[in-house]
C-alpha cells in the first residue's frame, strides 16, 4: 500500500499475494510442480497465473474461489508478482478494459483500467475480477492440458506435447459470453 | 629305431595273449591294423603308451582315471583270492641291437561280491628288459635295480633306455592320435626341444651344458677348482669368481622361473583369448545392449530438454496471448482520442470549476461562444480522466511490441514439439531393439572379468619379458666379468707347474665346447630355414593351394598365410577347420621326419657334421590319423609317411585304408584286423 500525500493508493500486484485454494489449488497442482519442470506445464506459478488470467479473459471464463476444508493453498509470492509486474499490470488493464460483466461504458472501463484505485473496495473488486479470470483460465488449462485426450489426427504421440501445441493453437480467438 | 612286435596279455579288451609283429622291411615298412570303430584299435595305441611310459591318453570313450587295465572277461572269471596279471611286451630293434621291454602288473578283485567288478593292483608295476645276444635273450634286467651287473644296470635303467630310444616328450609325434592332436597345447619350448631332439641338436646342447653352461657343477668349474695358488691375490680372485658363479646361478634360477611363468601366463592369455573369441557374439550383444541403454538414456535427456524448452516457451505465452487481443483492443480504442496531454495538477474537475465560475485563474472571462470558452472546452478533453486515451494508446503500443516479440513463440513451440516427437520415435526404436536383444542375448555370461584377466595377463607377460631381458643382460655381464677374472687368475696361477695338467684339460674342454657350439649354432640357424623349405614344399604337395602358404614361426608352430588378401600381403589365416589343422600338423610331422632323414644323409657323408647317430630315426604309430581328412589329403599324406619314417604302424578304418593307397608300402603279412565276436566284450587280432 503506497501513501501519496495524504491519500492511500492501492497498487495492483503490490499489496496482496494471490492464493489458489480448493479445486483450483488441485488443478494448479496438476499444471505446475515446484522445481519439477518435467512434471509441469509451466515453469513458475506466476507464469501459470499470468497465462491463466489472459486465457480466462480470452475464453471469457471466470470462476469464483471455492474453499474447502484443507488449509493447503498455492501462493503466488509477492516477490514473483513484483518481478513480473511489467506483464501483470498490462494484463490487468486488458481485463479491466475488455471485461463486460460490470456493465461499464468504454470510458468507465478505461478509467478503471488506468486510474490507480484510491479506495479499498475498488482495488479489491478489480483484483477479484482479475483473479476470477485467472481461476477460470486455470480450469480451462486443466481441461485442455491435463484432461484432454489427443485427437487421432494429432501429430504428437505424447499427450502432454499434443495438448500444449493444441492449446497454443486454439486459444487465439476470443470467445464471447461464455462466462459464468 | 623300429618296433618289431608288441604282445598284450589280458590288456583291456584283449583277453589272454595277442601279438602283433610289425614290418621292419626298409622298403615296405608299413603295418596296417584295420577295424571298425569301438573294436579296440585305440586300445592298441594305449598299449604302446602303457608299455613304454606307464601312462594313457584320454580317449573319446574313456577318461584316463576310468581305465581298467585288466580284461573284463578275465575279471568276471576270477574268484576272490585268485590273481591275474596284465602285461605288455615290446621288442625294439635299434641298429644291430634287439631289446625286449616288458611291463607287468598283478590284480585281485576288491570284494567277494560277484557283481562288484572292481579290482585292485597287488604290488608295484614291474618293468624289465632283456637284450638279444647271439640270438638268445640275456638276463632279465629289472628297472628296480639289484641286477647281476649292478654297476651297469642301476635303478631306473630300463626306463632310461626307453627314454633314450623313444623320448617321452616326443611321444605325441610318433604316437600320433588324429582325434587328440587338436587338444594338444604344445608349448613353444617343448616343440623346440622336440625338434632339437629329433634333429640331434639336443645331445650337443647337453654336452655344452655339461662342459660349461650348467652353473657351478660343470666340467670347467670342477677343473678350475683343482687349480692351486698361494698368493693373497689368487685367493681374492677365486672368492670373487666363486661369488660371481653364485650370482650367475641365482640369476639363472630366477631366469628359469621367469621363463616357466611365461608359459603359465601365456596359457592364461591363450585361454582367455579363446573364451573371448568363442563368445565374441555374446560380448558384442552385451556391448550393443549397453550402447542401446546409453543411447536411450541420452535421448531421454535430450527429450527432457525439449520438453523443458516447450514449458519455458509456454510459460512466456501470456504476452503472446495478450497480443492476440490487439485487434479487438484497437477496435475499442478507435473511439477514443489516444493523443492526450498531461497538464500537471489539472483535471476535468479543475476545468469544470473554472467554467462554472465563467473565469480563468488569469481573469479571462469565458463568455458563451468566445474563443477562450471554446479553448477551455477543448482542453477539458485532454486532461484526466479524459486523457486516459493516452494511457490506452500506450497499452496498445505495448501490445504491438509484445506481438512483435512473440511472433516466433508459436513456431518455436511447434519446432520443439516436433523435435520431441522425433526423439520419441528414436527412443521407441531403440527400446524395441533393446527388448529384442534382451530376448535373444546371453545376459548372464559376464566376459568383463575375462577381458580384465586377459589384459592383466598381457601386462604381466610384458613385465616378465622385461625382467627376463634384465636378467639375461645381468648374467651376460657377470659371465664376462667372471671370464676377465679367470684370465687374471690364470695369469697368477700359470707359473705354478702343478696347474699345467689342469690347464691342458681346460684347453681340451674349451675346444670341445667351441666345436659343439659351432655345430649346434649352425644346426639351429639352418634348422628353421631348412624346415620351412620342406614345410613349404609339403604344404603345396598336400594342399595344392596356390593362394596360401605355410611357415613355421618363431614360436615353432605352423602358421598358414594368404599371399594376398585385398591390399594386405602375407595375411594369416587363423580360422582353420579341424581337418585343415590335422593336415597341417601332418605337414609338420612329415617335414620334421624328412629333415631328420636329410640330416642323417648329410651326417653319413660328412664326419664333421655332428655327433654320430645323434639324429633319431623314429617309427610312427598313428591312431585313426585320416578320419578327419579328405580322401585327396589322405593319399597325399599317406604316401609321404613311409618315405621319411623308419617304420609306419597305422590303426585305421577300412574306408581310409582304401583311400590311403598304402598297399604298395605294405607286405600282405603285415596287414591285421581287430575282430570282435558280437556277444563278446573282448577283441582279438587276426591276419587280414
Amino acid at each position: 500500500m503506497a501513501i501519496k500525500k495524504d491519500k492511500t493508493i492501492y497498487e495492483y500486484f503490490k499489496v496482496d499475494e494471490m492464493f489458489f485454494v480448493g479445486n483450483h489449488r488441485d488443478y494448479v497442482d496438476k499444471l505446475w510442480s515446484f522445481n519439477k519442470i518435467q512434471e509441469s506445464y509451466f515453469k513458475r506459478l506466476v507464469d501459470l497465473y499470468a497465462v491463466a488470467a489472459i486465457v480466462g479473459l480470452k475464453t471469457n471464463r471466470k470462476s469464483q474461489e471455492v474453499k474447502d476444508d484443507s488449509d493447503i493453498k498455492r501462493t503466488v509470492q509477492m516477490k514473483q508478482l513484483n518481478d513480473n509486474i511489467q506483464t501483470l499490470l498490462p494484463l490487468m488493464r486488458l481485463v479491466l478494459i475488455m471485461d463486460d460483466s460490470r456493465g461499464f461504458t468504454l470510458e468507465q472501463k478505461l478509467e478503471s483500467a488506468f486510474m490507480i484505485p484510491e479506495d479499498v473496495d475498488t482495488y479489491k473488486a478489480n483484483m477479484e475480477l482479475f483473479n476470477s479470470y485467472a481461476r477460470g483460465g486455470v480450469e480451462y488449462l486443466y481441461e485442455q492440458l491435463v484432461l484432454r485426450t489427443p485427437d487421432i489426427d494429432d501429430d504428437y504421440t505424447d499427450y502432454r506435447i499434443a495438448n500444449m501445441v493444441a492449446m497454443i493453437n486454439n486459444t487465439l480467438e476470443r470467445q464471447d459470453n461464455l462466462s459464468i | 629305431m623300429k618296433i618289431k612286435s608288441i604282445k598284450l596279455h589280458n590288456f583291456m579288451r584283449y583277453k589272454d595273449d595277442n601279438e602283433l609283429k610289425f614290418s621292419t622291411d626298409p622298403e615296405k615298412n608299413v603295418t596296417i591294423i584295420l577295424g571298425d570303430n569301438t573294436f579296440g584299435k585305440t586300445t592298441l595305441a594305449q598299449a604302446f603308451r602303457w608299455g613304454l611310459y606307464e601312462t594313457f591318453n584320454d580317449t573319446s570313450y574313456t577318461k584316463k582315471k576310468d581305465i581298467v587295465l585288466l580284461n573284463n572277461e578275465v575279471i568276471a572269471s576270477m574268484g576272490q583270492t585268485s590273481m591275474q596279471s596284465v602285461s605288455v611286451e615290446i621288442i625294439v630293434e635299434n641298429d644291430q641291437e634287439e631289446i625286449k621291454f616288458v611291463r607287468k602288473a598283478n590284480f585281485k578283485r576288491k570284494t567277494g561280491d560277484p557283481d562288484d567288478m572292481t579290482i585292485k593292483q597287488i604290488g608295484p608295476t614291474i618293468l624289465t628288459m632283456q637284450l638279444l645276444e647271439s640270438g638268445v635273450w640275456g638276463n632279465v634286467i629289472s628297472n628296480e635295480g639289484d641286477n647281476v651287473e649292478a654297476r651297469k644296470y642301476k635303478a631306473g635303467c630300463v626306463q632310461e633306455a626307453i627314454e633314450n630310444m623313444f623320448p617321452q616328450n616326443l611321444s605325441n609325434y610318433f604316437f600320433f592320435d588324429g582325434e587328440r592332436w587338436n587338444d594338444l597345447k604344445s608349448k613353444t619350448e617343448d616343440i623346440k626341444d622336440s625338434v632339437d631332439t629329433i634333429l640331434g641338436v639336443s645331445g650337443l646342447i647337453e654336452m655344452k651344458k655339461h662342459l660349461k653352461d650348467i652353473p657351478r657343477s660343470n666340467v670347467t668349474t670342477l677343473l678350475r677348482g683343482k687349480l692351486q695358488g698361494t698368493s693373497g691375490e689368487y685367493e681374492r680372485l677365486r672368492r670373487e669368481i666363486s661369488s660371481l658363479e653364485q650370482q650367475i646361478e641365482d640369476n639363472q634360477d630366477e631366469l628359469d622361473k621367469k621363463r616357466q611363468s611365461i608359459d603359465t601366463v601365456q596359457r592364461t592369455i591363450d585361454s582367455t583369448e579363446k573364451t573371448l573369441n568363442d563368445n565374441r557374439k555374446i560380448e558384442e550383444d552385451q556391448k550393443e545392449y549397453k550402447r542401446l541403454d546409453a543411447d536411450i538414456i541420452q535421448y531421454e535427456k535430450i527429450q527432457a530438454e525439449y520438453y523443458a524448452d516447450i514449458v519455458k516457451k509456454l510459460s512466456e505465452s501470456a504476452r503472446f496471448l495478450a497480443a492476440s487481443l490487439l485487434p479487438e483492443l484497437s477496435d475499442m480504442l478507435s473511439k477514443v482520442n489516444l493523443e492526450g496531454k498531461d497538464i500537471p495538477g489539472v483535471t476535468v474537475d479543475t476545468i469544470d470549476y473554472l467554467i462554472e465560475h465563467d473565469e480563468c485563474l488569469c481573469g479571462t472571462k469565458f463568455t458563451e461562444n468566445s474563443e477562450a470558452h471554446d479553448f477551455i472546452i477543448s482542453i477539458r478533453d485532454l486532461v484526466p480522466p479524459e486523457m486516459l486515451g493516452g494511457a490506452a494508446g500506450k497499452l496498445q503500443s505495448m501490445l504491438e511490441t509484445w506481438e512483435q516479440d512473440s511472433l516466433e513463440l508459436k513456431d518455436e513451440i511447434i519446432k520443439k514439439a516436433n523435435d520431441y516427437e522425433v526423439s520419441t520415435s528414436i527412443i521407441d526404436e531403440k527400446v524395441r531393439d533393446k527388448n529384442e536383444l534382451e530376448r535373444t542375448m546371453d545376459r548372464k555370461t559376464n566376459l568383463g572379468p575375462v577381458r580384465l584377466q586377459n589384459k592383466q595377463a598381457k601386462e604381466h607377460l610384458r613385465t616378465i619379458q622385461l625382467a627376463i631381458s634384465r636378467l639375461e643382460i645381468q648374467i651376460e655381464q657377470d659371465k664376462n666379468n667372471k671370464e676377465q677374472k679367470e684370465i687374471q687368475l690364470d695369469n697368477v696361477a700359470k707359473y705354478d707347474e702343478d696347474n699345467a695338467l689342469v690347464y691342458r684339460a681346460l684347453a681340451y674342454v674349451e675346444a670341445m665346447y667351441d666345436k659343439a657350439s659351432v655345430i649346434a649354432n649352425n644346426r639351429k640357424q639352418t634348422t628353421l630355414t631348412d624346415l620351412n623349405r620342406i614345410i613349404g614344399e609339403n604344404f603345396q604337395r598336400m594342399f595344392n593351394d596356390k593362394e596360401k602358404y605355410a611357415e613355421i614361426g618363431d614360436d615353432y608352430k605352423i602358421h598358414v598365410y594368404y599371399h594376398q588378401v585385398g591390399s594386405k600381403t602375407n595375411y594369416e589365416e587363423e580360422n582353420l577347420s579341424n581337418g585343415e589343422t590335422i593336415a597341417i600338423n601332418f605337414v609338420f610331422i612329415v617335414s620334421i621326419l624328412e629333415l631328420a632323414k636329410e640330416y642323417r644323409e648329410l651326417e653319413k657323408e660328412n664326419d664333421e657334421y655332428g655327433m654320430e647317430n645323434a639324429i633319431l630315426g623314429l617309427p610312427l604309430v598313428l591312431d585313426g590319423p585320416f578320419s578327419a581328412l579328405s580322401n585327396e589329403n589322405t593319399v597325399l599324406i599317406a604316401n609321404r609317411l613311409p618315405q621319411f619314417a623308419e617304420q609306419v604302424i597305422i590303426f585305421m578304418l577300412d574306408k581310409d585304408w582304401e583311400a590311403s593307397e598304402l598297399e604298395k608300402y605294405t607286405l600282405p603279412e603285415y596287414c591285421y584286423r581287430v575282430a570282435k565276436e558280437p556277444n563278446s566284450n573282448s577283441s582279438t587280432i587276426e591276419k587280414n
